[in-house]
């Protein structure tokens, strides 16, 4: 069986990280070297677009493993994140054995794991690669408060109960990377049962390095004027919108794309949208604070 | 700062003191929180105080406000030796001299910097933060019995108003699509013979209510009516967020929840920003929409309640508030002084909400039985055209 690659320490996290391009702060570091020594969910909140979800996959590759997402949404239920039986195949077996089986021997049959349809939480449990696979629960705050309570089980013991199987309980823990923008609080229950790691923008030297990391071929001067107009963006205390690292990335992209070397006021209005991504900001750039975000230094 | 060695008995003690100093100054962690903090520093190097605090954070710390808060208690704490016995003793003159950034506190009335104090009237006063911080002065004491019963019924009538739409929950139905589930639970009962189908279609969503609250200090002689508003809604509308704001906005939700109408008040009162500083509507809309814009769908309602009196920023106010009433379904405004017959939008922050509001009420429309009759309601709205995207939400009370 191939050997678990290690993570002995917070500077081997960062180092491959920083492998898989992202580029990650001690905090980070610390959070996610201890999920994975705990055995604990991680759940990390923060801005949009910052990274939170880009950590469940360089973690993934860091670690060589599978990863298994779940993308929260309003409605989500047991059915789509646990597990789910397979009810036109129970009804063909029904009426195809009815006539040859007795009633209980078919119920037996026919609510075994055959007949289980694996969703993504009981995906990780059962999953049986060589290492524990990445879980990712992106967005929980999309989900309804009920499916918070649904996770409960699975988190602090890692086993999921199936009332006509029994309990199915991880062959390996699996790594939980727990995302979350804040749109709402998460219960009590759900954050004891995790550790917590909260990413904001990052720094303007840190968004450089990033810039520089992430968008191969930029210079220096460039990456520079665009995480300063984009730091001056965030600065305003009008906008419904801020930018997150995310349309830094992609403007910075679109920018060479066009072959721009150098920001002017041309082609920062051409690429609004890239960064700006709400109406009513859009308006109050082009109603002149464009100009004067361009002109500070 | 010396934390000393892990497998040191007095060093176990001074971090269960660490955690005990943490829930007195209102985080939420607990001795499962503890035991993950003693786990984590066994894997790292405790010598490193950079290291240290950053395996606290990741542990203790459940929230950003409280990671910002546990950094200062954390330099408060192993920056002097505590006895862990003697902990609240020595803790009473380790206080924060200034609130942080936040603005939240423990309920912990033991909690060094807080004094709390009830006058004649029952007005619950409290200092914050500090024993020298001026009382928040917010006057939340409990109203009687019977306007109490009265706003909760008022609350019931606006549910029946409040928008619904379908959900992707479903439910047992006569027609509709196949419920395979329980059409394959019937069969089995009948010995597996397939006789009939079952199904089921989506059920209404639950009425959701987002409530901005205006805690200004011109709002001072209101603020014990519609505290007792403000708890109804979130009483009898279980998905209700509620956000106070004067000049910075902040949730208040948590205030609210699994406690009686009289100890919430008392938590209110408590954990409020204190009053003065005059009102800011416009950039808190701003705010409002900026962080939790996302909680604003077709499906909600949203109510402010407040006088409209504001700094001037008034343009601002215009603009959030036409912002807001685009993406909810309906626009609710409460202003104390809508009850009396003669009112009319003097001020300025007033007139620049009213084009985006659908209905104009006065808390004595919650308290009346017919607050919410068709005529009144038609009377009360301020607008004649069509509510946002044409729907027609006043309908009939039954």
């Amino acid at each position: 069986m191939p050997q678990k690659p290690g993570i002995d320490g917070v500077d081997a996290v960062l180092e491959r990280f920083a492998g898989q391009q992202y580029i990650a702060d001690r905090s980070i570091g610390m959070a996610v070297y201890l999920s994975v020594r705990m055995g604990k969910p991680l759940l990390v909140e923060g801005e949009p677009g910052c990274g939170k979800t880009e950590i469940a996959r360089t973690l993934t590759a860091a670690l060589d493993t599978e990863l298994i997402r779940l993308q929260c949404y309003e409605g989500l239920d047991a059915d789509s994140t646990l597990y789910e039986w397979n009810h036109p195949k129970q009804l063909l077996t029904i009426r195809i054995e009815e006539a040859r089986k007795d009633p209980k021997a078919l119920e037996r049959e026919i609510f075994s794991e055959e007949f289980l349809l694996k969703r993504p939480l009981l995906q990780a449990l059962t999953h049986d690669g060589p290492r524990a696979p990445v879980l990712l629960i992106d967005e929980i705050d999309r989900a309804d408060e009920e499916f918070e309570g649904l996770l409960l089980e699975f988190l602090s013991d890692f086993q999921i109960t199936i009332p006509e199987m029994g309990t199915i309980r991880a062959k390996r823990v699996p790594h939980v990377v727990i995302t979350s923008n804040r749109t709402r609080e998460l219960s009590d229950a759900l954050k004891r049962r995790c550790l917590y790691l909260y990413i904001g923008y990052p720094s303007r030297e840190k968004e450089i390095a990033i810039l520089r990391v992430k968008v191969p071929g930029l210079g220096e001067q460039f990456a520079e004027e665009i995480a300063g107009f984009v730091q001056r963006v965030r600065a305003e205390d009008d906008f419904v919108k801020r930018p997150g690292i995310s349309e830094t990335l992609e403007w910075a992209s679109a920018l060479m794309a066009l072959g721009t070397t150098k920001l002017d006021r041309d082609i920062v209005e051409q690429t609004l949208g890239f960064v700006v991504k709400d109406a009513q900001d859009l308006q109050t750039m082009q109603s002149g604070r464009l100009d004067a975000l361009l002109g500070s230094p | 700062m010396k934390p000393g060695n892990r497998s040191d008995p007095s060093f176990v003690a001074r971090l269960a003191g660490f955690a005990a100093f943490l829930r007195l100054r209102g985080f939420t962690a607990g001795t499962g929180a503890a035991l993950d903090c003693a786990q984590a520093l066994r894997q790292i190097s405790i010598l490193d105080r950079d290291t240290f605090l950053a395996a606290c954070i990741v542990t203790l710390a459940k929230s950003p406000e409280e990671v910002a808060r546990l950094v200062e208690s954390f330099n408060l704490y192993w920056s002097t030796y505590i006895e862990p016995a003697d902990s609240k003793k020595r803790l009473a003159v380790s206080a924060p001299p200034s609130p942080p950034p936040d603005g939240a506190v423990s309920s912990n009335e033991t909690a060094p910097g807080l004094r709390i104090a009830v006058d004649r009237r029952g007005m619950v006063r409290v200092g914050l933060y500090s024993p020298d911080a001026p009382s928040s002065g917010h006057d939340t004491r409990p109203l009687n019995r019977k306007r109490i019963v009265a706003i909760r019924a008022g609350v019931r009538r606006l549910r029946r108003h409040a928008a619904t739409r379908p959900g992707r929950r479903r439910a047992p139905a006569r027609r509709g699509p196949i419920d395979f589930p329980a059409t394959a639970r019937h069969s089995l009962r009948q010995g597996g013979e397939l006789i009939e189908f079952r199904f089921r279609k989506p059920r209404k969503r639950r009425a959701e209510l987002v409530v901005l609250w205006d805690v200004s200090g011109s709002m001072r002689d209101h603020e014990a009516g519609l505290f007792a508003l403000v708890h109804a809604f979130h009483r009898l509308v279980r998905r209700t967020r509620v956000f106070a704001f004067g000049t910075q906005l902040d949730e208040v939700t948590g205030l609210l929840g699994g406690q009686s109408y009289v100890h919430a008040a008392r938590a209110a009162s408590g954990h409020l920003r204190p009053m003065g500083g005059g009102t800011r509507i416009g950039p808190c809309l701003e705010d409002f929409l900026r962080r939790y814009g996302r909680l604003l769908h077709e499906g909600t309602t949203l109510v402010v309640l407040s006088d409209g009196w504001d700094l001037g920023e008034t343009a601002r106010l215009s603009t959030a508030l036409r912002r807001l009433h685009h993406l909810c379904h309906l626009v609710v405004w409460v202003n104390p002084y809508a009850d009396d017959p003669r009112f009319e939008p003097a001020t300025t922050g007033m007139r620049e909400a009213l084009p985006h509001v659908d209905l104009l009420l006065g808390p004595g429309d919650f308290e009346t039985r017919t607050g919410f009759a068709p005529e009144r309601l038609a009377a009360r709205r301020p607008l004649t055209r069509p509510g946002p995207r044409g729907k027609a939400f006043i309908a009939p009370v039954r």
